[in-house]
């Protein structure tokens, strides 16, 4: 029994799509064109990408199961990487389900001490948006996704019960 | 080369016929769903060419002339990073994977072996539910999955991974297991359907929306680790495996790393904010204090306000409970106490000593918590503390109030070495609270009672509100550096290395369930 090919293809989601075939464990095609990048690493956290023409020093930031950000030249990528079933699958399900509108409601009640961001402004996932104070703490309420805050319903000093809505925020395009 | 002596060429012709079983077609119908074959999946999760099937060649009962073999479940044994495990893997692509007489012996069988022998068991499970053609037959064959896994439960790790649909009776097996994996957007778990919903309840409801990975993985808890897709959940089984002991009379594995201490360790003196009111990441802390990349968070969309996970120590495996003051204040309510307990619980079982890292401001207050027992609940974590032999240490690195203070495994609970940070604060309430209470009638006739509360508030804090004060009293063996927070508790897990201790003996406790 062999099923798994040494070949295999991946999808990059972040701010554009990129595929990427793998072949014995080096990186044969970007974009279904033949490619020579090779990485290599350098020390406990920095990485050495030689190219063709140019080789580059990029470290990884964070990776949580297929959520990945890099640091190259300075400037910080963050994407997804998925299967080529897998990404398969994410397109069929995002055309029928849709961009969905998050709505985030108070974990506790409280008091609102301040709205850090206001209506219309970008935030990331995991950006605090506002801070509620309760059980004596001063609560980061955060946004659940990358997108632009859709409406904001409460204000400071108001004291909010668990699982009321506080704002919501709809995915980028 | 192939012996063709007439015994084994009915050896080979058979063997031949289950190959073919397997075909493009076979593979492609899974595929289109963007499902992998029950046979990947068992490719992806053993060593290369362990594995090795058993019970293959069997029919379904009633159906002597069925072409297929194997009854929709490859059942057998192998090795997962050269350690031993039995599995199951039910197949999709024969009858739906339904649970027929033949299908349930099989994985009874293995069970059963699992047990005899003392290995892990995984269950890879996409199954239609129960043969309604067997009838009564295939719920039978429930009842004795079943039972296997409650004789199993604490004896070998049992580990459920659901990759496809998982429906009324097949969703109690993974229930009584160790750990439940799911895929997002391909597997599924209810009791009963959005069909026998919308009939009974008149409510409209999906799939995703009502027993998806997301769903079980953040509101229910029944999930306690998802993956984006299959790959990801199998080497999520791989790693988790590598934190367990084969059975109960086994220690965790141990590795052999030098220098696994992270690089960063000096940053812990100055992680915790001056304001003891702003929150802060526990898993920071949890990470500068364990061995590099070792932390493998459970559940962690689930009761946000608890973090657990598996890390090591000095190469020793040690289960982590800790309180996240990022998420509610880190308080102690109901969903965080039975996360935590049946995790200790889970340590307590094989072996797995724990590490209590404390910042807690007490259990959550409110009519909701109350009327839903949090009394109970929260006796479930008090309990499994308490009833836990394995070594517990725990450090307090800021609030410690009430009786979260006791549960949180403190020192007359059996906390086996109790530190806390000079930044602790151990006491029945906190300043605001228990300066209302003490000193209300002279807050009543003050003059100025805002100016008198903050003298008071302050006050509390230089005489109660301080690790000096338990310290003193032998309640906490020592105050340390936080810095040296991880040198201690290595050493102190190394003294721990010959505890015994011993619950009386009993049939079984009753725990507050």
């Amino acid at each position: 029994m062999r099923l798994i090919h040494h070949t295999k293809n991946y999808t990059l989601t972040g701010e554009q799509k990129v595929t990427v075939q793998v072949k014995d464990k080096k990186i044969n095609k970007i974009n279904n064109k033949k490619s020579h990048v090779e990485i290599e690493p350098l020390n406990e956290e920095e990485f050495l990408i030689k190219g063709e023409k140019k080789s580059h020093v990029g470290e990884i930031v964070s990776l949580k199961q297929n959520e990945v950000s890099v640091m190259i030249n300075g400037n910080t990528y963050t994407f997804t990487i998925d299967t080529e079933i897998a990404s398969k699958r994410k397109a069929k399900l995002s055309k029928k389900a849709g961009p969905k509108v998050e709505k985030v409601n108070a974990p506790l009640p409280g008091e609102i001490v301040v709205a850090l961001v206001g209506e219309g402004a970008e935030v990331h996932k995991g950006e605090p948006v506002m801070i509620l104070e309760a059980m004596k703490m001063q609560n980061e309420i955060t946004s659940p996704i990358n997108g632009k805050v859709k409406s904001i319903h409460v204000k400071a000093e108001e004291t909010v019960m668990k699982d009321q809505l506080l704002f919501e925020i709809e995915p980028l395009k | 080369m192939k012996d063709n002596r007439i015994p084994f060429k009915r050896f080979h012709e058979r063997n031949e016929k289950l190959e073919d079983q397997y075909d493009e077609t076979y593979f492609s119908k899974q595929h289109a769903k963007g499902k992998l074959t029950a046979r990947e999946r068992i490719e992806y999760l053993m060593d290369e060419g362990s594995f090795r099937e058993i019970d293959a060649f069997v029919k379904p009962a009633g159906m002597p002339n069925e072409e297929k073999f194997g009854d929709g479940v490859i059942v057998g044994y192998g090795t997962i990073n050269g350690r031993q495990v039995f599995l199951y893997a039910q197949d999709f692509s024969f009858m739906g994977g339904s649970l027929g007489t033949v299908h349930a012996r099989k994985i009874i069988k293995v069970q059963e072996m699992a047990l005899k022998m003392g290995h892990p068991i995984i269950g890879l499970i996409d199954s239609g539910g129960a043969r309604i053609q067997e009838g009564v037959a295939s719920l039978a064959g429930y009842a004795g999955i079943f039972m296997q896994n409650v004789k199993s439960s604490g004896v070998i790790p049992q580990i459920s991974v659901i990759l496809g649909p998982a429906a009324g009776g097949a969703v109690y097996s993974p229930a009584l297991t160790d750990f439940k994996f799911m895929t997002r957007d391909t597997s599924y778990m209810f009791v009963t359907g959005p069909d026998v919903v919308k009939e009974v309840l008149n409510e409209d409801t999906t799939f995703e929306e009502l027993g998806g990975a997301e769903v079980h993985a953040s509101q229910s808890g029944v999930a306690d680790l998802i993956y984006s897709d299959e790959e990801h959940t199998l080497m999520g089984v791989k790693k988790l495996l590598s934190y367990l002991p084969s059975n109960n009379v086994e220690n965790p594995p141990v590795t052999s790393v030098e220098n696994a201490a992270s690089s960063k360790i000096e940053k812990l003196s100055m992680l915790l904010p001056d304001d003891p009111n702003k929150p802060y990441d526990i898993v920071e802390v949890i990470k500068l204090i364990s061995d590099k990349d070792s932390f493998y968070e459970i559940a962690e969309n689930h009761a946000q306000n608890i973090v657990i996970g598996m890390a090591r120590l000095n190469n020793q495996v040690v289960g982590i409970v800790a309180n996240q003051p990022k998420v509610m204040a880190g308080t102690l309510d109901i969903n965080a106490s039975k996360k935590a307990a049946r995790f200790v619980r889970f340590c307590d079982s094989f072996n797995i000593p724990i590490l209590v890292l404390e910042d807690v401001p007490g259990f959550m207050p409110g009519k909701s918590q109350e009327h839903n027992a949090i009394i109970m609940h929260g006796a479930k974590l008090l309990y499994a503390f308490a009833e836990a032999t394995v070594p517990k240490i725990t450090v307090i690195l800021r609030k410690a109030y009430g009786g979260a203070y006791i549960v949180m495994n403190s020192k007359n609970m059996g906390g086996d070495f109790n530190f806390a940070w000079p930044t602790a604060e151990v006491a029945v309430m906190g300043p605001e609270g228990a300066v209302k209470i003490l000193n209300r009638k002279e807050l009543l006739s003050a003059k100025d009672p805002e100016e008198l509360k903050r003298k008071l508030i302050a006050d509390y804090k230089e005489n109660v509100a301080n690790p000096y004060v338990a310290d003193e009293k032998g309640y906490i063996d020592e105050v340390i550096d936080p810095s040296e927070t991880r040198d201690i508790i290595i050493n102190a897990f190394a003294l721990l290395e010959n505890k015994v201790e011993q619950n009386p003996q009993r049939k079984h406790g009753n725990m507050p369930l």
